[in-house]
C-alpha cells in the first residue's frame, strides 16, 4: 500500500475546502452532518450552527435522500466511488446535479463517514435536452413521403435506419398512402449509408405493408455495393420490385399507372 | 496519413448512436483507401455489429482502428458489450439462426463480409466481437 | 352502368359479377366467420367471380380476424374466383406486419376500382390461359 506522506497546513486545507465554488459535504456513519463548506451552506440558504450534527437526508433533500440510491450510504457500506445524477431543492427549485461520494477512512482504513461534492449540472441537461430535440426534428424531417404524381408516392430514405426511423418512415408511407389513394410508391434507398439486417428487414416489412394497402412497392437505387451487401447478408428481396437507378423505377411506376412518358411532338 | 488515422471509439446507449458509427466508420474506411463498394459493405458489418450491442445488450461499445500485417494495412473493429451475453455461440454462428426478432443473418453475415472473426461471448456476463478487413 | 343483382342480408351485394362485402367498423371474429360461411354460399350460387371485401372502415383486426379473413380468400379462391381485401387502414396494416403473419397469395388493393381492374385483369388472364390450353 501507498503511503501519501505529505506535510498538510490544516488550515490552507479548510479554507481551500470552504472556497471551493461547489458543495463539499462531509457526514458521520450515523449519517449526521460534520461538514458542510461555504457554497453548500448558501445553496440551502442556513447558517452552519443551523445545520451542524443534523441528518443530512433533512438538509439536502434530495431525491435520493433517504432512499437506497443514496451513495454516500452506499460506500460507507463498502460501495465504490461513485458519481451519480441527482436533483435536489435549490433555493425552492428542483435543479439536476451530479454528486460524487467517497467513504472517509480513518488510519486503521476503517470507514468512519463519508465525502461527497455536488456539481449544478442545469446547463448540461439542458445542452442534453436541445441535442435530443434536435436529433428527433432531423429524424422527422428525414422520412418525408412525397406525392409526385396522381397515385405515386416517393419515399427517399438517405443516411442511417434506425428501428425508431424505421417506424416513422413506416407510419409517413402508410398515411400517405391513404390520403392519396397511392397505387405504387417508389422507396429509393440510394442515400442510405449501410445496409446491415436489421435495415433490410425494415425495409422488408414497409414493402409488405405497402402490399397489404394495396399498392405496389418499388425499391430504387440498389447500387452495386447495396447488391452485393444484400448478397453478403443472404437477404432476399423476393417479391420486392426492385431497380438500380430512379429513373428505372419511374418508368415502371408510370408503366403500373398505364401511363408512358413521350418526347413532345412525338407520334403516340 | 496512417498517423492520422487514430483509433475510434463509440459508446453505444441510443439507436440513434448508430448513425454516428456509420457515418465516422466510412469516412475513416476511405481515408484508409477502401474503394465505395467496400466502404459500404465493411460499414454494414458494422452497423450489424452496432445494431446488435444497442437491441440486446442496451448498451456497449464499438472501436474502429488500424492494424498491420506483412507491410499490409487492415480496418479492424471491435465491439464488446456487458450484455446477456449468447447462450447457444454455435448455433448463433449457425446460418439462417435467430434468436429473435429480425433476419437471423446477423453475425454470420458480419463473418463473411469480413476477413478475420473473432467472437467470445459469456451468458450473463456479455459479448466481445473483432474483425479485421485487410486492405487488398 | 352498374347494377345492383342481389342484397344479401349482411349487406352484400354483387357489381359486375363481384361480390361486394362491406365489413362493420367493430366486426369481431365471429362476425367475420359468419360472413365467410354467407360468402361462400353466395359465390357458389351466384357465380360471382369476384369477392372485394371492404375493410376501410375497420380501424382493429385481430390476428384471429386476419386468419378467418385469410380462409375465406382461399375458401374464395377454391371456388374459382379472386377475393380481394380493400381499403385496409394503416393501424391494421401496422398491426399485422409487426406479427410476422404470412401474407403470400393475398390480394389486396386500395379502392373499389382497383379491386374490380383486379378481378377483370386476372379472368382474362385465366380465360386466355384456358383458350391456350
Amino acid at each position: 500500500m501507498t503511503n501519501y506522506i505529505r506535510i498538510i497546513d490544516t488550515d490552507l486545507a479548510v479554507h481551500v475546502l470552504e472556497h471551493l465554488p461547489t458543495p463539499v459535504m462531509a457526514v458521520n456513519r450515523e449519517m449526521e452532518l460534520v461538514f458542510l463548506n461555504e457554497a453548500g451552506l448558501k445553496h440551502i440558504g442556513r447558517s452552519w450552527e443551523e445545520v451542524k450534527g443534523k441528518p443530512c437526508k433533512d438538509i439536502l433533500q434530495s431525491r435520493h435522500c433517504g432512499t437506497s440510491e443514496c451513495k454516500m450510504r452506499q460506500v460507507m457500506d463498502g460501495g465504490q466511488v461513485a458519481t451519480v445524477r441527482n436533483e435536489m431543492k435549490i433555493n425552492g427549485r428542483t435543479v439536476p446535479v451530479e454528486y460524487t461520494a467517497a467513504a472517509l477512512k480513518d488510519q486503521d482504513g476503517t470507514i468512519v463517514g463519508g465525502v461527497e461534492y455536488i456539481i449544478d449540472i442545469t446547463e448540461r441537461v439542458r445542452q442534453e435536452k436541445k441535442l435530443q430535440e434536435q436529433s428527433k426534428t432531423i429524424r422527422e424531417i428525414s422520412t418525408p413521403a412525397i406525392k409526385l404524381w396522381d397515385r405515386m408516392v416517393i419515399l427517399p430514405v438517405v443516411g442511417v435506419v434506425d428501428s425508431q426511423r424505421a417506424q416513422q418512415m413506416m407510419s409517413a408511407m402508410l398515411q400517405k398512402i391513404m390520403a392519396t389513394a397511392a397505387k405504387v410508391i417508389i422507396l429509393d434507398i440510394q442515400g442510405v449509408a449501410a445496409m446491415d439486417t436489421a435495415v433490410a428487414n425494415h425495409l422488408i416489412k414497409i414493402a409488405k405493408a405497402t402490399k397489404l394497402m394495396g399498392c405496389r412497392c418499388i425499391i430504387s437505387g440498389i447500387t452495386p455495393a447495396v447488391a452485393e451487401t444484400l448478397v453478403q447478408l443472404g437477404i432476399e428481396l423476393t417479391d420486392i420490385d426492385t431497380n438500380s437507378t430512379l429513373q428505372d423505377s419511374l418508368f415502371d411506376a408510370f408503366s403500373l399507372l398505364d401511363l408512358t412518358v413521350t418526347p413532345k411532338g412525338s407520334k403516340q | 496519413m496512417q498517423n492520422r488515422l487514430k483509433t475510434l471509439h463509440f459508446e453505444l446507449t441510443d439507436p440513434f448512436d448508430n448513425v454516428q458509427v456509420v457515418i465516422c466508420c466510412k469516412r475513416f474506411l476511405k481515408d484508409l483507401g477502401f474503394g465505395e463498394a467496400q466502404q459500404y459493405l465493411i460499414a454494414s458489418a458494422v452497423s450489424e455489429l452496432s445494431t446488435n450491442i444497442i437491441r440486446y445488450a442496451g448498451k456497449g461499445t464499438i472501436s474502429i482502428g488500424t492494424t498491420y500485417r506483412n507491410g499490409t494495412v487492415g480496418f479492424v473493429v471491435a465491439a464488446r458489450d456487458d450484455g446477456p451475453g449468447i447462450p447457444d455461440l454455435k448455433k448463433a454462428m449457425a446460418e439462417n439462426y435467430s434468436s429473435g426478432k429480425g433476419l437471423g443473418l446477423g453475425l454470420p453475415s458480419v463473418k463473411r463480409i469480413m476477413d478475420e472473426f473473432e467472437i467470445h461471448s459469456t451468458p450473463g456476463q456479455g459479448t466481445r466481437v473483432t474483425a479485421i478487413k485487410w486492405l487488398e | 352502368m352498374k347494377q345492383y343483382s342481389s342484397v344479401s342480408a349482411l349487406g352484400s351485394y354483387t357489381i359486375s359479377d363481384c361480390l361486394i362485402v362491406p365489413v362493420a367498423p367493430e366486426a369481431e371474429v365471429e362476425e367475420l366467420q359468419r360472413l365467410h360461411r354467407e360468402i361462400l354460399e353466395l359465390v357458389a350460387e351466384t357465380g360471382a367471380k369476384g369477392v372485394l371485401v371492404n375493410l376501410s372502415s375497420v380501424n382493429i383486426l385481430s390476428s384471429y380476424s386476419f386468419t378467418t379473413l385469410r380462409e375465406i380468400l382461399r375458401g374464395v379462391s377454391l371456388l374459382g374466383a379472386t377475393g380481394v381485401l380493400v381499403g385496409l387502414r394503416p393501424g391494421v396494416v401496422a398491426a399485422w406486419v409487426d406479427r410476422d403473419l404470412d401474407f403470400s397469395e393475398m390480394h389486396t388493393a386500395r379502392t373499389m376500382e382497383d379491386a374490380l381492374a383486379l378481378v377483370t385483369t386476372r379472368r382474362e388472364k385465366q380465360e386466355a390461359d384456358a383458350k391456350q390450353a
